[in-house]
């Protein structure tokens, strides 16, 4: 017998064909290309079709096998349900992922001083993006995925043409460069330097055409008045205003026109260490130390929902098609070693987004997550770990098919 | 020129066959193989593939992105995945979705019943540790005893050697051989003592879940047995691992012995030997020389009762 491993998942046709021939049934299963029968204790387990919580995890292995195990005529296949692609482009701790306008590339960058891109549907390296001297902290890419922007602790910030993985331009500044962001004509740009021996924190609007004030060029509108460095700069895309999230706990809301301060919200009492936008833009989330991710209304700044975790979170992200809301995070990369990977709480966890309910989690990092994102279509999800690894995750049909009320 | 040719030779001799695909009924291809291995042994390998095309809908950028030539430092690199780069991970990640409540009451309905019978088991057993030590600060022997005590009886009626000992030197304790020496004769202890052990084995290295029907079960064969004492944790109700077995005839017991000592048993080795001699040396040869220079060691029973029973009386004046 002729055996061959298919990616995928099986057809309601092909199940229906499996199930006349019988194969399922009679627990054999082609297990990672070998043919093998289902241990006998399995079997009883299926067969009783009820599980105590002990024996959970194995009911659920037969429950997959059952699903996959598929026979057409004499072969066996093993559909795999949910097998994510590791993405190793970076050696040292991730910063950022995030996909672009369409979905169909992901960006990841470290602090191994270069960014990475990928096709999203196959988990290909397609470029990288080589010229950074130091970590790369922030990125952000434009309407149309044709620039890259990036900012490092090389207190550089970089546009790249996204296609070729050229440096097209290069602006130097006093202090490393902790987010960047494109405004929404794309002809402005909006960089925060971290506090840096003499240096405050500051957040810089420019235009891109021109050179900054340190190379020689037009002085850039200039924004203090921060405690702590800003980590995360998001523009609401009619250009009216953006926010910046500091290491304070707290979110401000700057006029883009004049560069004053609108609003200043204390979301938390630690860190941030992500904001991002929610479906639409009328809401974004925060993640924080303090162990919670907070969902913020833009215009009236004030927290609708907050989903409390365990262990710090570090990024959170807002399904763009279901009520759903994943937050990764984890213990501190410090105190990794002190405590277990199981009591680490390095699984993203999806969360009901009103009812604010853990739905579910999702294994697999042996690190914090540092960063994660949902794909523009829902349908898929990022995250980027302490330990350098990129985990794309693909959702299988239980995701979608699943009643969530 | 000749070496040349007749390489040349031999390497048309082994070539390996073409790439050979042939397509099967229902639309199925076989792809047949053929590489050299590390160790320069010919594979043969045997696909079969079945070809899907599919069609998605993708947006302009989207398109002029797939043509997208690598760049950096994967320049040059073949189209697909890149080695040691992008890998699909070994194990299938499943969600592990956080079931409602009403949906878990159905599965952990037996394991809650079986929760409440432990909770049951350890209540009588706790129940039944109390008893007896209410039974012991009365000075009676059972329960029947201690309800005849609480309904206004004397203890010394019901138990005359230990009661008269007992209530005799006020609060001062006597153990239980002093009190039937001082009580002079045949009390209940000597009575006791009386019983005679030398048809009685003595069982050393018992596994920890052994219950009295084991041991009856083990020990039968080799004679009608009289009793069994097995030493059992109070708490636990755990085998301390020893135990009693008396028979009617020294022949049985000797029998015994000889079959069962150094006998397998559960993972242990058990340990089969006379009663009366370990007994006698271990815990009785001190006592009887200091207290009864004439003492005859009696049965092993009550002497092992006897740490117990000071245990016991410890453990009473702390808990009430």
């Amino acid at each position: 017998m002729t055996t061959l491993a298919r990616l995928g998942r099986p057809s309601g046709d092909e199940l229906g064909r499996a199930q006349a021939t019988g194969a399922a049934g009679k627990g054999w299963v082609l297990w990672f290309g070998e043919l093998r029968r289902l241990p006998r204790e399995l079997k009883t387990k299926a067969k009783r079709g009820k599980h105590t919580n002990t024996h959970t995890y194995t009911q659920r292995v037969v429950r997959t096998i059952r699903a996959n195990a598929v026979a057409l005529s004499g072969i066996v296949y093993l559909f795999i349900a949910m097998r994510p692609m590791i993405l190793k482009g970076h050696e040292r701790p991730l910063t950022m992922v995030k996909f672009n306008r369409e979905g169909d590339l992901l960006f990841t960058a470290a602090k191994d001083k270069v960014c990475n891109v990928f096709f999203s549907s196959t988990g290909e390296r397609i470029g990288t993006y080589v010229g950074h001297n130091g970590s790369i902290w922030g990125m952000d890419i434009n309407w149309d995925s044709t620039r890259l922007l990036t900012g490092s602790a090389d207190a550089t910030a970089k546009l790249w043409d996204a296609a070729s993985g050229t440096c097209l331009q290069t602006w130097e500044y006093q202090a490393p460069i902790r987010a960047v962001a494109f405004g929404p004509d794309e002809q402005v740009m909006s960089v925060s330097q971290v506090k840096y021996k003499q240096e405050e924190v500051k957040v810089q609007v420019s235009r891109i055409s021109e050179p900054n004030a340190v190379a020689g060029g037009a002085s850039p509108m200039e924004i203090t008045g921060f405690k702590e460095n800003v980590v995360r700069i998001l523009w609401y895309p009619t250009g009216e205003f953006f926010l910046a999230a500091s290491e304070d706990g707290s979110v401000s809301k700057y006029d883009a026109e004049t560069g004053s301060l609108i609003h200043r919200a204390q979301l938390h009492t630690e860190k941030i260490h992500d904001m991002q936008w929610g479906n639409m833009y009328a809401h974004f989330i925060t993640a924080s130390t303090d162990m919670t991710a907070k969902l913020v209304d833009v215009r009236s700044m004030e927290v609708l929902k907050v989903y409390k975790k365990e262990t710090p979170v570090y990024s959170a992200s807002i399904s763009p098609l279901l009520p759903h809301v994943l937050l990764g995070g984890g213990q501190a990369a410090d105190q990794v070693t002190t405590t277990s990977a199981a009591r680490g709480g390095f699984e993203a966890i999806l969360y009901h987004v009103a009812y604010q309910t853990e739905l579910g989690r999702v294994r697999g990092h042996f690190g914090p997550i540092n960063t994660l994102s949902f794909s523009p279509n829902g349908k898929q999800f990022a995250s980027g770990a302490e330990e350098g690894y990129v985990r794309l995750h693909t959702f299988d049909p239980e995701y979608f098919n699943r009643a969530y009320e | 020129m000749a070496a040349e040719d007749w390489a040349d030779d031999e390497d048309d001799e082994f070539r390996l066959p073409p790439r050979e695909v042939t397509t099967e009924a229902n639309g199925l291809k076989k792809v047949v193989e053929w590489s050299v291995n590390d160790q320069h042994y010919a594979v043969k390998t045997t696909k079969v593939v079945r070809e899907e095309k599919s069609s998605i809908v993708v947006t302009e950028g989207e398109y002029e992105r797939m043509q997208w030539k690598k760049f950096g430092s994967c320049k040059n690199q073949p189209r697909g995945l890149e080695k040691g780069i992008s890998t699909m991970s070994v194990d299938e990640i499943l969600i592990d979705w956080v079931t409602p409540k009403d949906e878990e009451d159905d599965e952990s309905e037996e394991e809650d019943q079986a929760k409440r019978e432990l909770d049951i088991r350890k209540m009588l057993a706790a129940d039944r540790l109390k008893r007896r030590m209410e039974e012991r600060n009365a000075g009676v022997g059972n329960w029947a005893q201690l309800m005849a005590v609480s309904a206004g009886a004397k203890v010394e009626d019901l138990n005359p050697g230990q009661g008269a000992g007992a209530g005799g030197k006020g609060d001062k304790y006597i153990p239980p051989w002093q009190r039937n020496r001082e009580a002079g004769a045949a009390g209940a202890g000597s009575a006791m003592n009386e019983r005679d052990d030398s048809t009685t084995v003595r069982v050393s290295n018992v596994p920890p879940r052994t219950t009295e029907a084991d041991l009856q079960e083990l020990f039968s064969p080799f004679g009608r047995i009289q009793r069994i004492f097995l030493s059992r944790d109070r708490v636990t109700g755990e085998s301390k691992g020893f135990a009693y077995v008396a028979y009617n005839l020294i022949s049985e017991a000797a029998a015994a012995i000889q079959r069962l000592d150094g006998h397998g048993y559960d993972h242990l080795i058990l340990r089969v030997e006379w009663a009366a001699d370990t007994r006698g040396r271990r815990f009785n040869k001190r006592i009887a020389s200091d207290q009864f220079p004439g003492y005859v060691a009696p049965v092993a029973i009550l002497h092992l009762n006897i740490p117990l029973l000071f245990l016991s009386l410890r453990d009473n004046f702390t808990c009430y």
